[in-house]
């Protein structure tokens, strides 16, 4: 059994379309948030991990060396994790890792990116592609690459695009609760509204898809001992996974996300979980685009390959069901990339710690935060509960 | 064996970095006052020049108010005279990369000589003085580079 | 307790100014397919990849997308740390301390002939004080070099001594690619390139990729009849604007070591070690090293490395290969294979039992990581 390993403090930022901050002086914004809910100093920190994603958005080459000093990295051990749109999700792995390996007894994990650095940030995601097969005469942006994706999706299993906007309508109304959130809508947004978005890239509107957000957040990481010195709740970190599948290969389906399953069920044996459904009180998944949310939960093994759809519109992931799923607004609301898989899981910590705040729901004591990036490929997850 | 077929292309991004208050304001000072700032911690006093946002030993915030005037002069603490070709360098050869340790400063800025006579002269200790652009946009650079002032030894 | 880890495989790819032949996921399968043929297993036996790349240098953002084929990790539990492969080791070690891996594979690359070794440094500097200045790996060593030699802790000889010493252990090092026959006036009459740095002070441009097994105990004794025990392990972080700190002092390089030797039980690491792999970029960095990881006294490099007493870098070091990105973590393989006996032609001679290894990253020593190594019991 690994060591017992908890989240003893979150720091999220405001997630805008630009933070007067330099790239360091926003992680250390997060950072201090997180010291200040763990209630713990700079010199508590034993270790250091810093996630960020392509660096061609702000910029800066091995943006770690800029930003270490910044969050009390100078003198520490540190490095960097960077796994694209899943960073954040690797960057928390990395940090529950560095004090379940028993080196260190307190790590704080931070991540994080300013796409509004990048005078074009969808030029700048372009670089994702492969120079030679597509970046210069094709290249599609996180957007096109997704909505073939959702085609994929509607056509296989025969959703419609209403599928799309009954998500919107979920995640971006639950945003007016998040004080952090970056897109937040009237009080009457509806599903009539989100269909009358304009299209973006076919089948995706402007509201089935997420902004382009700066933002940061820390995760303080600290083992039993000192996790039990800990004033206020704690999440327990029960399992944690990240699986990838290939990019390229020939019996891809990118609407079946094999990967996600494959860590989907490792992260279940790890924390004892044999029914997700039933046991999981509260799931954050990445949905940078609003059709990803069923096929996330398909991933998920919330239900059958296909069935996404339908979960959805049972309701049961609907405020008030019995799995609530990204009562944040999600990715579709506020998305930094850097800091967005590690904010899935900070969400799902902070419903397990009672810290949500408006968008708090009653009595969880189990939730799971998912994060994906690259080319919907790499899918990270974590598990927290109330219970060591 | 065929050749290996070889693709070349570039990437060409713009960007529009946020400066923040504390750089900001030094690049500001650079631009309209033709004066260099320095971070001075409210812990341990140590100025750091150039500013950044946190004096690292510390852990403690730099906020614009901790800003304060140093010198344009100051002496030599290093340099290297470049004669490499360099795809993105700040002057034609030859110049020299140099440290100084400006009067005021507890730490070294990092900046340019370009001029021969100066070039001829480089050593540690040598007194030197900033030479203002007298166009100024708020760069690094509003400073053209370092002159030494003195003849002979320091 | 969890199990203690070991080096149980490696393999390096050939490294070369330009390997045009290869495309860079070709490059990592190849070098993955050589560690599963000398271990004799295949990605069954791999709980966990680790790979290290950058997204600049490879001019492709999220380099380890086309990583999950190519380190054959498909469908496995992946991440990139995006260091030298050293730290990817680091995180690997850290991986399988927990108890829940059995295995890690650890796989680094860097391919600077697809893309510029300048920008891949000009760019790690902040936009505001240095990037416009130009500075980057070259002109920022030639100012540490500088200040070192000021602060009279190394010569031009002394450094020239250095490079002939490491071209000639290269010389019998087939992956020491750049590595010749030189005398100290070679060194010291070479092409100017940033005060005090001359042409022969400088590493060479190289492509190349290197991968490493690792493995907890229980299972290492099963792959390998040597596992190279990792005893130490340490990490440190420096700050960042080059004139913020005394470029001489070197100051994570010691607090890594530090780290390391506490870890390993080391009091006097020229003593109770044998055998040092540091990966200095440039001649004069190496010097600085061998101080700031403890191995001889302030001012002393030179006298220390000429005495031959003890074998740094019997690899060549930098100075002869420098594939960025996996530099360091060849440092780590050399000093396993030194500890291993496999060391071919450039083994040094008797019994070893302890290793350092060094890695860097950043400018001029702003990050470093350090490992001890053990064979036997």
């Amino acid at each position: 059994m690994p060591p017992k390993v908890a989240c003893v403090g979150i720091g999220i930022t405001e997630q805008k379309s630009k933070w007067e901050l330099t790239l360091p002086a926003l992680y250390r914004r997060a950072a201090k948030l997180a010291l200040e809910d763990a209630g713990m100093k700079w010199r508590d920190v034993d270790s250091i991990v810093i996630g960020n994603s392509p660096e061609l958005f702000e910029g800066v080459n091995h943006p770690e060396k800029w930003i270490g000093e910044a969050v009390g990295g100078y003198g520490k051990p540190l490095y960097r994790v960077h796994t694209g749109g899943s960073v954040g999700g690797s960057t928390t792995i990395a940090g529950y890792v560095n004090v379940a390996s028993g080196m260190y007894g307190v790590t704080l994990a931070l991540s994080g990116n300013k796409l509004n650095d990048c005078a074009h940030a969808t030029l700048g995601l372009s670089t994702v592609y492969d120079p030679i097969l597509g970046r210069y005469n094709f290249a599609a942006g996180a957007v096109s690459f997704v909505a073939l994706q959702a085609r994929r999706y509607l056509s296989k299993y025969g959703y419609t695009e209403r599928l799309g906007a009954l998500v919107a309508v979920k995640n971006r109304v639950a945003a007016g609760r998040n004080p952090t959130a970056h897109i937040k809508v009237p009080d009457n947004y509806d599903v009539d509204m989100a269909l009358a978005a304009p299209l973006l890239s076919d089948p995706l509107r402007l509201s089935d898809c997420c902004p382009q957000s700066d933002a940061a957040c820390a995760m303080i990481f600290a083992n039993e001992s000192r996790a039990r010195d800990c004033r206020g709740p704690v999440a327990w970190v029960k399992g944690a996974c990240a699986v990838g599948e290939g990019l390229y290969y020939a019996e891809r389906d990118i609407a079946v996300p094999i990967a996600l399953r494959k860590a989907a069920r490792t992260a279940y044996e790890r924390a004892g979980i044999t029914n997700p459904l039933e046991e999981l009180h509260y799931v954050e998944v990445y949905d940078a685009f609003s059709y990803q949310e069923p096929i996330w939960y398909e991933g998920l093994g919330l239900c059958e390959w296909g069935e996404g759809g339908h979960l959805f519109e049972s309701g049961l992931t609907q405020r008030g069901g019995k799995l609530p799923a990204n009562m944040s607004g999600g990715v579709l609301s506020s998305n930094s990339i850097g800091a967005s898989a590690m904010i899935r899981k900070a969400e799902a910590a902070l419903q397990v710690m009672g810290k949500a705040g408006a968008r708090q729901v009653p009595n969880v004591s189990l939730a799971l935060g998912h994060g994906w990036g690259g080319g919907l490929q790499f899918h990270t997850l974590m598990i927290f509960g109330r219970d060591p | 064996m065929n050749e290996p077929r070889i693709y070349e292309n570039v990437i060409r991004i713009p960007y529009s970095w946020t400066t923040g208050p504390v750089i900001g304001a030094f690049l500001t000072a650079l631009r309209d006052e033709k004066k260099i700032l320095g971070a001075r911690c409210r812990e341990c006093k140590k100025v750091w020049v150039p500013p950044s946002d946190v004096c690292a030993p510390c852990n403690a915030d730099i906020e614009p108010g901790d800003l304060v005037p140093v010198s344009d002069e100051g002496v030599l603490t290093g340099f290297t005279r470049v004669a490499h070709e360099l795809m993105w360098r700040p002057a034609d050869p030859p110049y020299a990369l140099v440290l100084i340790r400006l009067t005021g400063a507890d730490t070294d800025l990092l900046h340019l000589v370009k001029t021969p006579s100066s070039l001829d002269r480089l050593e540690m200790g040598a007194r030197v003085r900033a030479r203002w652009k007298p166009e100024r946009t708020g760069l690094i650079t509003d400073i053209d580079e370092f002159e030494l002032t003195s003849e002979g030894n320091p | 307790m969890t199990e203690r880890v070991a080096i149980v495989g490696w393999a390096m790819s050939r490294f070369d100014t330009a390997l045009r032949h290869l495309h860079r996921e070709e490059l990592v399968h190849g070098v993955v397919m050589d560690l599963y043929e000398r271990t004799g297993l295949g990605p069954d036996a791999v709980d966990f990849v680790c790979d290290a790349s950058d997204d600049i240098l490879d001019g492709l953002s999220i380099s380890n997308t086309g990583m999950i084929e190519a380190a054959g990790a498909f469908l496995k539990e992946e991440t990139k740390i995006e260091e030298d492969g050293a730290f990817a080791a680091l995180h690997a070690y850290q991986r399988l301390r927990v108890g829940t891996y059995r295995t890690a594979l650890v796989v680094a690359h860097g391919k600077v002939s697809e893309s510029s070794a300048v920008t891949y440094s000009n760019t790690i500097c902040e936009p505001f004080y240095q990037r416009p200045l130009g500075l980057e790996s070259i002109t920022a060593h030639a100012l540490q070099a500088q200040r070192f030699v000021e602060a009279k802790r190394a010569t031009a000889e002394d450094a020239a001594d250095w490079v002939v010493r490491a071209h000639a252990n290269g010389l019998r090092n087939p992956h020491a690619h750049a590595a010749r026959a030189l005398t100290a006036d070679d060194v010291m009459k070479s092409r100017p390139v940033a005060s005090p740095l001359r042409l022969h002070d400088c590493p060479p441009l190289s492509d190349g990729a290197a991968a490493l097994l690792l493995a907890v105990e229980s299972e290492a004794t099963k792959i390998s009849k040597t596992p190279i025990w990792i005893d130490g392990l340490g990490l440190s972080h420096d700050l960042h604007y080059i004139g913020h700190r005394d470029l001489a002092e070197g100051r994570s390089v010691r607090e890594a070591a530090e780290r390391a030797y506490a870890m390993a039980g080391i009091r006097r690491a020229s003593e109770e070690l044998d055998v040092a792999e540091v990966c200095g970029h440039f001649s004069y960095q190496d010097l600085m090293l061998l101080e700031c990881l403890g191995l001889c006294e302030t001012g002393g490099a030179g006298a220390f490395a000429r005495s031959g007493r003890f074998p740094v870098n019997p690899s060549g070091g930098a100075l002869c290969a420098d594939p960025i990105m996996v530099a360091g973590l060849v440092r780590l393989i050399e000093a396993a294979r030194q500890l291993a006996g496999q060391a071919g032609e450039h083994q040094v001679p008797g019994n070893l039992r302890r290793a350092l290894a060094h890695a860097s990253s950043g400018l001029c020593l702003q990050s470093n990581v350090v490992f001890v190594l053990q064979k036997g019991a």
